[in-house]
Formats: structure tokens, C-alpha cells, sequence
């Protein structure tokens, strides 16, 4: 036993020597991220793999939920279903419970959204770390796009979700603290407001496909609205900024807005390719019901209560927003019809491929920006008679009611514009976090879920459930939201 | 055999007798050491108590409380002076009007486990809008509601007349001013808050009997007491002038009317009409 001290040394020389690169040789054949990322035009694909997060993969390609995840692709769920806009045409299966106010912690679809996002936040913090093989002049550019796409991820999570888990580096699975701890809001948006402005600071308005000074400006004056402590003032001098560029201008058609893609209205949008099936989408799709082209019945079917407010305030939009098929009596979204549709034929035809539909995801358009300008110079009160703030509501109000142009409105209260945004924004996921932000969202829901016979609808419901695997998987660390 | 019986039956009561002894003696002693549920879980997952409140529309001193407690199955809500409630989300009216009342929720789940948040309720009196009388001239009394302290042509005080023509109202009849400028509507309201916005709607139609293009006037006014065109327009705040075109000659349209009270709790509603026989109906006023 004397040479024991020799066979502890060595036991511990053993255990001190790393057998990583040993045991876990990085494979020939297969790309993993740690080697992926060499060279510059690397990391400009991994930047757009990031965006590949947000735009999901197609129902009709991978049918299985739990396998892929949707993106932005299931966020009508989430959003529409959830406000008084649409509903789902029958009561069964999961994507019927959103808008009976039904949705519970095991939802597959809004778990999938929530695995989405943070699949968006896990991308763009991974791509930051690899800025040391990037041409040094596109550093802050790179770093400025990953953040905006990061804080536009947890726009989207803190308002349908309420407190989550804040991450902003890449960490290990095994690193649970991070991982499942709940961050209040107030600390999400502080990080939001600080990426975005790092964003608006390095970006350019070059793409419309992906992320711009533009859309990042546009995307905080929204977050400025939003957070509790509320800053209009930094929100208008934003809009402000934003017209002044004159960059961005109204379609004069409002069909175009839809049909013509990339056009001068849009300042960001998620792309789509018509009949690819890796690069299409299956919403379109799905917004069909008498003759329905989706896997559904028919979703984001139109309720009585917005067909009435077309009525009185749609003017042109009324018939570009949504189609009433006389055969079934049914009010089906119009906005983003598949390549190939036509609606005005009895019966109606969708082309040649509905199922892998081509229509862009509108995230920001110049509409909403006019629109924010007003809410912002309102500034919480009840109404504005501000020259700029009418002149940007009469822009929008012009082009739905050329025949009586100018309209020359005097006057806006709060309640006129969130009327106005309901007609100009329907079904591109706005009236929910409309509802929210304006401060009526359970006044309006609550006399919603009465007229419609929705007896599940409470406060609660205004935020989703932190979904159950995720609680599962925390070991304790994960709480839930308030009425699940 | 008999023996046997009663040998038997002896065994019998014994049995009994035991039977009685165990079932007398409280089985509480007995099982005092033994932990209950061994091997369970401790809770650790403990109720919070919280809640937001808001008043309903239409009623400031009514609240509407919505529960945000988490992982608590009763509720007991305290609204103080005795009021008490265990729903989930109650709704309580503070009859005793303005003032700051403090409500505790207690929150507990089924082993017990209690959480409890007082918040100071804050009930306050929010903008009203005044009741208008008359407003859809159900039946044809209703004009009676719209009458002036003043006449038009210097005449007798000429009072709206009410219709069921078809295509001219809503509901059961509708409000009417015939082509000869004579009649007019009127009525004042009291109980505006001060620097409030409003919005006064309602469904009009002109109809097209003559050549001319009829007007159809909507103002928000001052009180006035004689009809003179220089002191109506000294004291109108906001007004429409709907001129004949063919939507508003083809069917009901809707009109909106919005104003500011400023410092006034006291305005009235006028209309009349110019060169055309022209209805009215269905007004609403609302707080924007």
C-alpha cells in the first residue's frame, strides 16, 4: 500500500483530463452549431434561420403538433379566436377552445406557440455568440437584427403569457434557474425597450422581409404603449420620426395591401413561397369553411358583432377583410386567400394549391403606424383634435371612404380608433392585444362571452396557461398563471 | 345437540361482546402513532391570494372583483361592515357611495393552507351620461318629450309629429318633421359631467318629395328660450347639417354626433329641418 499516493495521483490526473473531445467527436456527415458558423456568410444563414423559427413549419407538411413547431402560423389561435373578431366553426378538437375561453395548461397549440417563440429567443441568442467569425463592420448590424427578432419573441410572450422565464444567453439544459424561473413583466420589457433601441440604432430600412431600423422603430412605439409605465411621448416622437421619412406610404388600394407583397405599406413582414411545401403556409387554408381547403372545419370564421362594424365603419374594406359565402350563409377571411382564388364565382375556387398558400404574414404595416400616432398623441385620454394626429387618422379613413374624400374628421376619441383599428386590422392579429392595451379588454370580452354564450370567460382568461410540460419539466421552479 | 347450540352461541356473544368493545373504543388512540399519509408529499405548493376589481358599466358603486389567486380551490371574500362572500368572483355593491373601502380576499386549498391580500377599493363616480326621454318615439306621446319653450315661425309651439311608415323608423315609430319648416325638437338634459366627451347617435332619412335638397339639422346647444338664428349659433357647441344625397334618401343612416360638455351640466338637443319632410330615430348618448 505504499504506492497508493502514486494510484490516487493518477486517479485524479484521469478524472482532471477533459475526455470530451474524445468521447463526443463532432461527426463528418452531420452540421452542428458549435462547428457550423466559420465564416461571415455562415452566420448571414443562421441569421435567417432565425426567421425560419418565426415562420414555422406548414401543417400539411409535418402533420404531427408535437414533432415541429407552427410559428406564427397557429398565432390567429391565440389572438383572434381569443378577442370578439372570429371563432372556430365547430367545438371540437383543441383550436376550438380559444375562443370559448376554454384553452387549459395542456394545449397543444399554445404550447406550441410558446415553444416557438423561445425557439426564436434560443436561435438569436446562439447567433450572438459566434460574432467573433463575422466581418467586423457587420457586428453591431448582426447583433442589432438577432435583438430585434429576440425582443419581438417576448412582445409576443409576455403579453399572452404574462411573467416568463428571461433568457438572453445560450445555457445549458441542465441550468434550470434560468431556464424556468418566472421574470416579472416590467423586467421583460425593460429588456425589450433596451434590444429594440440597440436595434433601431443599428439597423437600416434595406429589407422588408426581415428586420429594419423601421420595424424596430415601429415595434417599440407599440412596446411603449404597452408596458405598464406607459411612455406616449417616446411612442409619437417614434411614429413621428417614422412619417417624416416618408419611406412608407398607404396603398390606395386597400386589396393591395394583401395581393402585392413586399408593397409600400408593409414594414415587416414573415415571407411565405406559393407551393413549397418547407416554405408555405397553412392558414390560408384554414380560413376556409364552406368549401374548406384547411384540415379544420373552418377557422377564424368571422363573428356577427365585427360584420356589424364593417357596416357602419368597413367603407372598401369591408369586401377585401372577408367574404360572406351565400350557399352556407358563412363570413369567411378574405385577407389572405390562396394564390389562385376567386371568391366572386359560385361556387368559389382556391387555386391550384391552397394547402401550401403563399400569402406573407403581415407583422407591421404603415396603416398601424398612422394609427399608433393618433393613439400615442391621445395619450390615454379620451379624445384628440391634434392637426398631425387627425391628419394621419384622415389618411386611413380616406382610403376606406374615397367617395366622401377628404372626410376631414375633427375629432377622434379613443373609442373611434379602436373601432377604426378593428375594421383596418381585422384578422392580422391585432384586436386582442388592442383590446388589452386600450385598458376595455374584459369590459368588451365579458359582454362578448355573454352575447355568444361563452359561461367560461373570466379576467383569468386574458392570459393564457404557462403550459404544463414546461411546469413539469421545471421541477417546481415554473408557477402557474392565476385560474388554471 | 342443545349443548352444542348453546356452546355455540356462546362463542357467539363473546364474538359480540368484542365486536362492541372495539367499535366503542375510539379507533382515535389507536392509530395516534401512526403518520398519516406516510410517504406523502409535503404541500409546498401554497395559495396565493390576489385580485383585480373595476366597476361596471353604469353603475360606479358596483365592482366587479376578478380572483387572480393560484393554486386555491375557496375563496372568502370580507367587503367589510359584515358583507361576506365565497364565489370566485363576486360582484358587491358599496351602496354607501364614494370612498376607499378595504376588501380582503382569503385564498386557501384543500389541506387548508390560507393566503390572504386586503386592497384598498377605491370607489369613485366616473363621467355619467344623462338619460335621454323619449329617444326612439316608441309610442306617438314621445313627441311630448321633444317639446320646445319656443316656436319656430313665431307661431303656436309646434311639437315633431311621429310616423310608422315603413322604411321612415325603427322599432315601433319614428320622430317626423314634415316639409313646411314649422315644427321642431328640443329637449334638455341636466346631468352632463362637466369637460366630458359625448357622442349622440341616431338614424335619420330624408325624404325626397320635393325638387330641393332637404337639410336635416342635429345641434348640441345651450338652453335657449327664443328661436332666433343669431343666439342658436352663439349658443351651439356641435352640430350636424345632413344634406339630401341618395344613401340618406334611400334608407335609415346613421348619425354621430360628438361634443365636449366644457363647463356646462345642462345642454339640449335640437332639430329641425330645411326644404324637405324628413324622420328621426333611435338616439343614444353615450360617454366616449
Amino acid at each position: 500500500m505504499k504506492n497508493i499516493k502514486y494510484i490516487i495521483l493518477i486517479a485524479i490526473g484521469f478524472s482532471a483530463v477533459s475526455c470530451d473531445d474524445f468521447l463526443n467527436p463532432t461527426p463528418d456527415t452531420v452540421i452542428v452549431s458549435e462547428t457550423y458558423f466559420k465564416s461571415d456568410a455562415d452566420l448571414q444563414t443562421g441569421i435567417i434561420g432565425i426567421y425560419d423559427a418565426i415562420q414555422g413549419v406548414n401543417e400539411n407538411t409535418v402533420t404531427n403538433d408535437a414533432r415541429v413547431n407552427r410559428g406564427v402560423i397557429l398565432e390567429y389561435l391565440l389572438t383572434e379566436h381569443r378577442s370578439d373578431n372570429t371563432r372556430s366553426q365547430t367545438v371540437e378538437g383543441s383550436r376550438a377552445d380559444f375562443h370559448r375561453y376554454l384553452v387549459d395548461a395542456n394545449n397543444i397549440q399554445s404550447e406550441d406557440y410558446y415553444a416557438s417563440m423561445y425557439q426564436v429567443i434560443f436561435r438569436a441568442n446562439n447567433i450572438m455568440t459566434f460574432m467573433d467569425v463575422a466581418n467586423p463592420e457587420n457586428v453591431a448590424k448582426y447583433t442589432g437584427e438577432a435583438k430585434f427578432l429576440r425582443a419581438y419573441a417576448y412582445f409576443n410572450l409576455v403579453r399572452l403569457f404574462g411573467d416568463v422565464p428571461l433568457v438572453t444567453e445560450v445555457v445549458l439544459g441542465s441550468d434550470k434557474e434560468a431556464l424556468f424561473t418566472r421574470i416579472y413583466k416590467e423586467i421583460i420589457y425593460a429588456q425589450i425597450v433596451q434590444d429594440l433601441q440597440e436595434a433601431v440604432n443599428t439597423l437600416d430600412n434595406r429589407y422588408k422581409g426581415r428586420a429594419s431600423k423601421a420595424a424596430a422603430q415601429a415595434l417599440l412605439a407599440k412596446v411603449y404603449m404597452t408596458k405598464q409605465d406607459k411612455d406616449y411621448a417616446a411612442a409619437k416622437l417614434l411614429c413621428e420620426d417614422l412619417i417624416a421619412t416618408n419611406e412608407f406610404q398607404l396603398q390606395t388600394n386597400f386589396y393591395d395591401v394583401f395581393y402585392t407583397e413586399l408593397n409600400s405599406e408593409i414594414i415587416f413582414a414573415i415571407q411565405y413561397a406559393f407551393g413549397v411545401e418547407t416554405e408555405s403556409q397553412s392558414f390560408s387554408a384554414e380560413f376556409t369553411s364552406t368549401l374548406r381547403q384547411g384540415r379544420q372545419d373552418g377557422l377564424n370564421m368571422v363573428n356577427q358583432n365585427l360584420i356589424d362594424d364593417f357596416a357602419s365603419s368597413g367603407g372598401t374594406r369591408t369586401a377585401v377583410s372577408f367574404v360572406t359565402i351565400a350557399s352556407s350563409g358563412r363570413s369567411e377571411v378574405a385577407k389572405f386567400l390562396p394564390q389562385g382564388s376567386n371568391v366572386t364565382t359560385v361556387p368559389p375556387t382556391y387555386g391550384s394549391n391552397p394547402q401550401n398558400a403563399g400569402n406573407d404574414w403581415i407583422v407591421l404595416r404603415y396603416a398601424d403606424v398612422l394609427l399608433m400616432h393618433v393613439e400615442a398623441t391621445i395619450a390615454g385620454g379620451t379624445a384628440t383634435s391634434d392637426a398631425a394626429a387627425l391628419a394621419s387618422f384622415n389618411k386611413v379613413k380616406d382610403r376606406a371612404f374615397p367617395t366622401t374624400a377628404p372626410n376631414n374628421i375633427t375629432n377622434v376619441t379613443k373609442n373611434q380608433l379602436l373601432l377604426e383599428r378593428r375594421v383596418e386590422l381585422a384578422f392580422e392579429n391585432h384586436r386582442f392585444f388592442d383590446l388589452v392595451r386600450f385598458g376595455v379588454a374584459d369590459n368588451v370580452l365579458s359582454a362578448h362571452a355573454a352575447t355568444m354564450n361563452y359561461p367560461d370567460y373570466s379576467g383569468r382568461a386574458l392570459l393564457l396557461p404557462i403550459p404544463a410540460r414546461e411546469i413539469n419539466l421545471s421541477g417546481g421552479l415554473l408557477s402557474q398563471n392565476p385560474g388554471y | 345437540m342443545k349443548n352444542n347450540f348453546f356452546n355455540r352461541s356462546k362463542k357467539f356473544s363473546l364474538i359480540v361482546m368484542l365486536g362492541l368493545t372495539f367499535t366503542l373504543i375510539s379507533c382515535d388512540d389507536y392509530f395516534a402513532y401512526d403518520l398519516p399519509e406516510a410517504n406523502s408529499i409535503a404541500d409546498v405548493i401554497l395559495p396565493t391570494a390576489n385580485y383585480s376589481y373595476a366597476s361596471l358599466p353604469g353603475n360606479f358603486m358596483l365592482i366587479k372583483f376578478t380572483n387572480l389567486s393560484s393554486e386555491a380551490t375557496n375563496f372568502m371574500w370580507d367587503f367589510g361592515q359584515g358583507q361576506t362572500s365565497t364565489l370566485t368572483d363576486p360582484t358587491f355593491e358599496f351602496t354607501y357611495g364614494e370612498g376607499t373601502y378595504p376588501v380582503t380576499l382569503t385564498a386557501s386549498d384543500a389541506n387548508g393552507e390560507l393566503s390572504t391580500v386586503t386592497i384598498d377599493v377605491v370607489v369613485e363616480m366616473g363621467p355619467v351620461a344623462p338619460t335621454i326621454l323619449g329617444p326612439g318615439f316608441e309610442v306617438d306621446a314621445d313627441k311630448n318629450f321633444w317639446k320646445a319653450p319656443f316656436s319656430r315661425l313665431g307661431n303656436a309651439t309646434s311639437v315633431m309629429q311621429t310616423t310608422t311608415s315603413s322604411g321612415y323608423f325603427e322599432g315601433a315609430r319614428g320622430g317626423k318633421f314634415p316639409t313646411n319648416e314649422d315644427r321642431l325638437g328640443y329637449q334638455e338634459l341636466t346631468t352632463f359631467t362637466p369637460n366630458t366627451n359625448y357622442v349622440l347617435k341616431y338614424k335619420y332619412r330624408i325624404k325626397n318629395t320635393t325638387t330641393a335638397d332637404g337639410t336635416m339639422n342635429v345641434a348640441i346647444i345651450k338652453p335657449i328660450t327664443v328661436w332666433d338664428l343669431a343666439t342658436l349659433s352663439a349658443s351651439t357647441l356641435s352640430s350636424n347639417a345632413h344634406v339630401e344625397n341618395a344613401t340618406n334618401s334611400a334608407a335609415l343612416v346613421e348619425g354621430t354626433l360628438q361634443f365636449n360638455s366644457g363647463n356646462n351640466t345642462t345642454l339640449a338637443i335640437l332639430l329641425y329641418n330645411q326644404l324637405e319632410e324628413i324622420y328621426i330615430d333611435s338616439f343614444t348618448l353615450e360617454i366616449q
